[in-house]
């Protein structure tokens, strides 16, 4: 992950050592037990070092990492972040197949015509009016669905 | 602008139309066949009438750049002939892939065929 300025972010914990950094500062110690930032949320490690190594450490944008979790640690969170990336991506491109699917059911429904043809509409509408595909879907799902269910719910009441 | 320039600039957009064009019915076949969230190999939207490469993208990814019509995708290094003519100006490079936006005449042209290749 790189900073505004090209740099690698720090992990949240730094922010935590910044406080420790400060609270022992003021009561004057030249060294603290700071926390890993190695990325593994679960990690409860410390390493002492001075004020001054870390006051270095934060001008460099340098995570304080105990020794064993150096190696490891930092290709996991990126390989992490990958796969968050990674899932999101995926989220998104079901939550939108979601959409499209219920349009084209809709529309090949209501028309009679095959699923395929009416992949086609809804994307012809799209491309005309310049607008997502997904937006033209959930239009679809909204305009088309509700008028569908209306006169069905009205029936249903009446029926009673 | 000379003639011969305009030429050169309608022939580059005509040749983008029609990988486009192709795109659009890979996408129809993949759609199809349910390809949801793998990468679908859509072919290089270069002016080069024999381009050969892949571009692969994921059927929303394809969508989102199909959002703007004057926009086309292509392998990286195949922009230089839109954007040497003064036909394109890329908009965002990737790893595999270069996004470029046609304008002038080309964008005009682009803009006129949109959704024209759906028409069966």
């Amino acid at each position: 992950m790189q900073g505004s300025d090209g740099r690698r972010e720090r992990p949240m914990m730094g922010t935590v050592n910044d406080e420790l950094d400060r609270l022992h500062a003021s009561l004057g110690l030249d060294d603290s037990d700071f926390f890993c930032e190695c990325g593994n949320i679960a990690c409860k490690e410390r390493v002492r070092i001075t004020r001054v190594g870390y006051a270095l450490l934060v001008e460099e944008a340098r995570p304080v990492i105990v020794p064993a979790h150096a190696l490891g640690a930092p290709a996991a969170s990126v390989e992490l972040a990958e796969l968050r990336d990674q899932v999101l991506r995926l989220q998104g491109a079901l939550e939108s197949r979601a959409s499209i699917e219920q349009a084209k059911g809709i529309l090949a429904e209501r028309n009679g015509i095959p699923l395929d043809d009416a992949f086609d509409v809804l994307r012809k509408r799209a491309r005309d009016d310049r607008r997502s595909l997904v937006e033209v879907c959930n239009e679809v799902i909204v305009e088309i669905g509700s008028a569908t269910a209306e006169p069905q719910e009205r029936s249903e009441r009446h029926g009673r | 602008m000379d003639v011969e320039h305009e030429a050169v600039l309608i022939r580059i957009a005509e040749n983008e139309s029609k990988f486009r064009a192709q795109n659009e019915k890979i996408e129809s076949t993949a759609e199809s066949i349910g390809m949801i969230v793998e990468s679908v190999p859509f072919v290089c939207e270069c002016p080069n009438p024999d381009c050969i490469e892949i571009v692969r993208l994921t059927l929303s990814d394809y969508e989102e750049i199909r959002t703007n019509p004057t926009r086309f995708f292509c392998v990286p290094g195949h922009q230089g002939i839109a954007t040497n003519a003064g036909a394109a100006v890329v908009v965002e490079v990737r790893d595999d892939l270069v996004l470029a936006d046609k304008i002038g005449i080309a964008g005009e042209i682009a803009a006129a065929h949109h959704g024209e290749e759906l028409v069966s």
